[in-house]
């Protein structure tokens, strides 16, 4: 991409500072996204549904290497620019759909964790989204003469209907009546509630006089519920990015695995139905994780007669509308591509600052090729890193030479950690950035 | 004479007889009446007879023995061979010495030879006597028949080391008369040459061999082979089994070359015989292992075409009949197992054995028609419930499966397995596979005629993968890996691969030893390529993108499949990229933009007044609070929000939202310390 308009530094050297720990950028990704046009515009129409009220599901299937974390952290940029409330995790042992040991909790308690706003882009916003709930409730009060709970009350009673909306109500209500009291204790439980981290109802009871709490059982129903009230507190929808669901590939137990993937086929039934309001699920896999009949989505029935292609679009006709997004791996022309957006980032948008010509580019493409062969651009990861490398020594040496400078630079070759066996998995919330050899 | 009546003659009777040369006093044919023959007791075991035999010196109790045995008629079976050769011995006097020097006797010629026969067929057992009648035989007809040798059917006796008197002489004969030798006595020749081996078929079933030789024979020499006459004069030979002659007899041929010193001509018939006897080696050990076999269905399958033809049958029409009906005017039928089991004798009922299958399709064969699966060409068993397929053959017949036959039919195999994993095999599927057919260039027309009947086989029966690991042996890497691709490209023919075929793509890529779980990267790889893009609206659909962007399954990641100085980037595609993302990337600015300032649709607008920025009094107030501040800790920013009874963090929400919409960034960023945007803040106070 290089348009003319200026890259805020903030954007910026966020951008190159992810890039050069190896970990995709969690803002600024439409400055250096490559290409997939299609596949965008199909996101961007989700995340309007949601806005609308509707339910989206997609999964999102790359080989590792082909961009997934990116195009989730992308989906993820362009949906809090909508006013959306986004949530994000990446699913390992210990953090799945469904589970009796606390696994399922453990997940929603990540996601609570990572909720973003537009304004609060980095997670962490939970407590401004009931805050902006409560405090729109009291400025509406103030202008009703009305007690600001009843007003609570009586935005909340849409939710009583649903599972546990009952309590839910319950606890926001807490929340306000701790901040009218000045009690932080009853606020900060209310907090802990909603973010599930109450593993006993008798805690729960004494804490909030609620009798329910989070858990394993009802964390999709906690998500619905979640999806309704960021709605009511002003936002347009509620998105949740699920990473890494080639975990629930490697789950040893065939009955823990169908148990999750009837999960995802809950959500998907909703969506398809509409029987979520404002509420999209992006799920990020391998391709074995959708495909593998024996351990795959596809070793479930009725998920793979809903995610198969559609049956009528034959001869070479294709639906997009099919709830599967398929990315394909990073050509060496998309890499290049790639390096001359980075470069246009590191400038900052200013082309006149290009710190190296488009033969740089080439020679440098050519010496990783040299170097680790197809994996440069197939696992582009490492390749990226030491681009931004190089472009650091080189604003900072003006006197140094890209030519002498290119020649260089090691690439660690890296591994497929998808393919490593399940205990290797750590509870890191970037599987991927933690990884080294 | 001694009280015993000889009925017919044809012996020699006296007191005198001197013999024709040799050591011997008296002529050992002659019965001297005044010799003592014994009345009570007969010599029937002839234990004092000799090797010589001679009426003079045997005793009495053996010439009455020869005297019965005389009277007898000559016939009896169990007379002993000693007494017959004495008679014999009269006979060949006669033949060869006395009508030779009494030109007027010669009319007893015929009955003497006529005689000669009936011994020999009586008596032939004895290996001794039919060599010596045989050549008696051969020596006389050539002396004494009328008209020439040739005219008379060939005898095919072989006698001996030589080749036979009657073959020399007819065929010396027609090589004089500059005339083609016939195919019988072509065949005569070749049978009765001494360096000729005959082997088992030619003896177990001499009729068929004579009718393929003279078929073969025809079809090189037509009417017959001609010969240049050879300088080397006939002489047919008898070595007399009678004493009385001493010495070997010769006659000679003036005008008959000798052909049995031909060596050239000679080759050409014996190839043939060769040829003739290895086409019948498959009847022959039929016919051998159960000879009432020969004359059924079966044993008529294993002839070649030309005896089969002239060795129709019932059966064999009312199965051309069937074939023909099954057909109609299509290029294949498929039928049931247990139709063709009725045609056919089989040793299970429920069952055709692989080798029966075998002699089936080679009885249709001779019918002109084909079946598939045909054990000749990788066929296995059938089974009752099971179905065939029937088709024409064309008229070059293949007896093996070529390698890129046997190649084709595994490919088709694969492809049918995975075209069928979904449960059926959809037009799409099925057209692929029969382009696939097309393709295969390199097969004889014979051979894609029964690919086809193979693929509508394979469509019908649906067999499993059974044996095909088997048949994978020996394919090398790079096939296997075109295999995959084909089959890869079979589940894709119809635009879906479900997971039907999914699971069998992972059988093939185990069976291809491959790693199963490849499979899976290939299908997304497939899946993604310009050939399979998703569309861009909902329920759009656009043409497959044809052409040269329409790319095969790529090859798995491995390190050498891209020779690393082999890097060079498509600069085309490059600007396709560049295209691309400068179309997304004004998508993207678009939502990245300002949207316009009555934005304000979530369900809880800005309460409307006439405050800041669409901000309610509170808000308001606290965002007037900020003012010349770009910097505060979020201790002090919260102490600020509760002045104005604001949930902090509610406040930044509120705050942030309409600076977003009023100036398309946020007021408020950061954590501890938070940062105020002045920019910003100057813009929302206007």
């Amino acid at each position: 991409m290089t348009s003319d308009s200026k890259i805020r530094p903030r954007t910026r050297d966020a951008i190159i500072q992810s890039l050069r720990a190896g970990v995709t950028p969690r803002i600024g990704q439409a400055h250096i996204q490559v290409g997939r046009a299609d596949e965008v515009k199909a996101l961007i129409r989700d995340i309007d549904r949601i806005g609308d009220g509707g339910a989206s599901f997609r999964l999102v299937i790359g080989d590792y290497g082909s961009g997934k974390t990116f195009f989730l952290n992308l989906v993820r940029s362009i949906a809090l620019q909508k006013k959306l409330v986004t949530a994000h995790a990446d699913l390992n042992p210990d953090r799945r759909l469904h589970a009796s040991g606390g696994q399922a909790r453990s997940l929603y308690q990540e996601l609570m964790r990572s909720i973003a706003t537009r304004s609060k882009p980095d997670g962490g916003a939970l407590q401004s989204v009931v805050e902006r709930f409560v405090s729109s409730a009291r400025s509406q009060a103030g202008k009703d003469g009305v007690a600001a709970e009843s007003i609570i009350r009586e935005r909340l009673a849409a939710l009583t209907e649903m599972v546990g909306g009952y309590d839910f109500a319950e606890v926001v209500s807490a929340y306000w009546r701790g901040h009218e009291t000045g009690d932080d204790t009853l606020k900060s439980s209310a907090v802990r509630w909603l973010r599930g981290e109450f593993a006993t109802k008798t805690d729960a009871r004494k804490a909030l006089g609620v009798r329910t709490i989070v858990d394993d059982s009802n964390v999709y129903d906690h998500l619905k519920l979640m999806a309704r009230f960021v709605r009511l507190a002003g936002y347009s929808g509620f998105l949740v990015c699920l990473d890494e669901m080639v975990n629930l590939y490697k789950l040893p137990s065939g009955r823990a695995r169908s148990a999750n993937y009837e999960q995802i086929l809950r959500i998907l039934n909703d969506s398809l139905q509409g029987a979520a309001v404002g509420l999209g699920f992006v799920l990020g896999g391998t391709p074995e994780f959708l495909l593998d009949t024996r351990k795959g989505l596809y070793s479930y029935e009725a998920l793979e007669s809903r995610l198969a292609t559609n049956s009528f679009a034959q001869e070479g006709l294709v639906d997009m509308t099919a709830p599967v997004v398929r990315l394909a791996n990073l050509s060496p022309e998309d890499l290049y591509v790639l390096l001359q957006n980075i470069r246009h980032v590191y400038a900052a948008g200013d082309p006149a600052s290009y710190l190296v010509p488009d033969d740089a580019l080439n020679a440098f493409m050519k010496h990783c090729s040299n170097r680790i062969g197809e994996a440069y651009f197939r696992t582009p990861r490492n390749t990226i890193k030491e681009f931004v490398n190089l472009l650091a020594v080189l604003a900072q040496n003006p006197e140094a030479s890209w030519q002498q400078l290119v020649g260089t630079v090691e690439i660690p070759d890296e591994g497929n950690p998808d393919l490593a066996p399940i205990e290797a998995s750590d509870e890191d919330d970037d599987g991927l950035a933690s990884f080294q050899l | 004479m001694a009280a015993t009546l000889i009925a017919d003659g044809m012996v020699y009777v006296g007191p005198d007889l001197p013999p024709i040369g040799g050591w011997q006093d008296h002529e050992p044919a002659l019965i001297d009446p005044t010799l003592n023959v014994s009345r009570g007791r007969i010599d029937q075991a002839s234990e004092n007879l000799g090797y010589w035999p001679s009426y003079g010196r045997i005793s009495p109790e053996s010439r009455a023995a020869y005297l019965e045995w005389l009277a007898g008629g000559r016939c009896d079976p169990d007379a002993d061979i000693g007494y017959v050769f004495l008679f014999f011995y009269g006979l060949e006097r006669r033949l060869l010495f006395d009508l030779r020097h009494l030109p007027e006797r010669r009319s007893e010629a015929p009955s003497l030879i006529a005689e000669v026969a009936r011994l020999r067929s009586l008596y032939g057992a004895n290996g001794s006597f039919a060599s010596y009648s045989s050549s008696l035989l051969q020596i006389a007809q050539s002396l004494w028949s009328d008209g020439r040798a040739c005219e008379r059917p060939p005898s095919f006796d072989r006698p001996g080391s030589e080749l036979p008197a009657d073959v020399r002489l007819a065929v010396g004969q027609l090589v004089a008369a500059g005339e083609p030798i016939p195919a019988d006595w072509a065949l005569a020749w070749v049978t009765g040459h001494p360096e000729t081996r005959l082997r088992t078929p030619a003896r177990r079933c001499p009729e068929e061999f004579r009718h393929l030789f003279c078929h073969r024979y025809r079809e090189k020499f037509g009417q017959g082979m001609l010969l240049k006459p050879n300088k080397r004069r006939l002489k047919i030979s008898h070595r007399p089994a009678s004493a009385s002659f001493g010495d070997e007899v010769e006659v000679p041929f003036e005008h008959i070359p000798d052909i049995a010193a031909l060596k050239v001509p000679i080759r050409p018939l014996q190839e043939i015989a060769e040829a003739a006897m290895s086409e019948l080696d498959a009847y022959s050990r039929l016919v051998g292992r159960s000879p009432e076999k020969a004359r059924t269905l079966e044993g008529r399958a294993l002839l070649p075409p030309e005896l089969a033809e002239v060795r129709k049958s019932p059966a064999s029409e009312r199965l051309q009949r069937w074939v023909e009906a099954s057909l109609g005017d299509g290029d294949g039928a498929a039928v049931p197992a247990s139709d063709l089991m009725a045609h056919w004798d089989c040793a299970r009922a429920d069952r055709m054995s692989k080798r029966e299958l075998g002699s089936f399709a080679r009885a249709l064969e001779s019918l002109g028609f084909g079946i598939e699966p045909d054990p000749r060409f990788g066929g296995g068993s059938i089974r009752e419930g099971q179905k065939v397929v029937l088709f024409p053959l064309g008229s070059e017949r293949i007896a093996a499966a070529s390698p890129a036959y046997r190649a084709s039919t595994l490919l088709l195999h694969l492809a049918a397995l995975v075209a069928a994993s979904d449960g059926s095999v959809g037009d799409a599927e099925e057209r692929h596979l029969e382009e696939q057919l097309e393709r295969s260039m390199s097969l004889d027309p014979d051979e894609v005629r029964r690919l086809r009947a193979h693929l509508m086989w394979l469509l019908v029966e649906q067999p499993s993968a059974a044996g095909i690991k088997s048949r994978l042996e020996g394919v090398d890497s790079a096939s296997r890996r075109l295999l995959a691709e084909f089959a890869m490209a079979t589940a894709a023919a119809d635009g879906v691969i479900d997971r039907g075929e999914i699971r069998t793509l992972t059988k093939i890529y185990g069976l291809l030893g491959f790693d199963p779980d490849q499979a899976y990267g290939d299908v997304h790889s497939l899946q993604v390529s310009d050939s399979w893009r998703p569309a861009e609206g909902p329920l759009r659909v656009r043409p497959q993108v044809v052409g040269p962007s329409g790319r095969a399954i790529p090859e798995p990641p491995s390190a050498e499949s891209v020779p690393p100085s082999g890097f060079k980037l498509d600069m085309d595609r490059v600007q396709r990229t560049l295209a691309e993302t400068v179309a997304i990337s004004q998508v993207l600015a678009e939502v990245f933009e300002d949207e316009p300032a009555e934005a304000g649709r979530g369900e809880l607008a800005p309460v409307t007044s006439n405050t800041v920025a669409g901000l309610d009094a509170r808000h308001a107030a606290l965002l007037l609070a900020l003012d010349g501040r770009s910097e505060l800790s979020s201790a002090e920013f919260e102490e600020l929000a509760e002045s104005f009874d604001l949930l902090a963090d509610g406040a930044r929400e509120m705050l942030n939202e309409a600076a977003f919409e009023r100036a398309d960034n946020a007021l408020l960023e950061g954590e501890d310390p938070v940062e105020v945007n002045l920019d910003v803040l100057s813009e929302l106070q206007t």
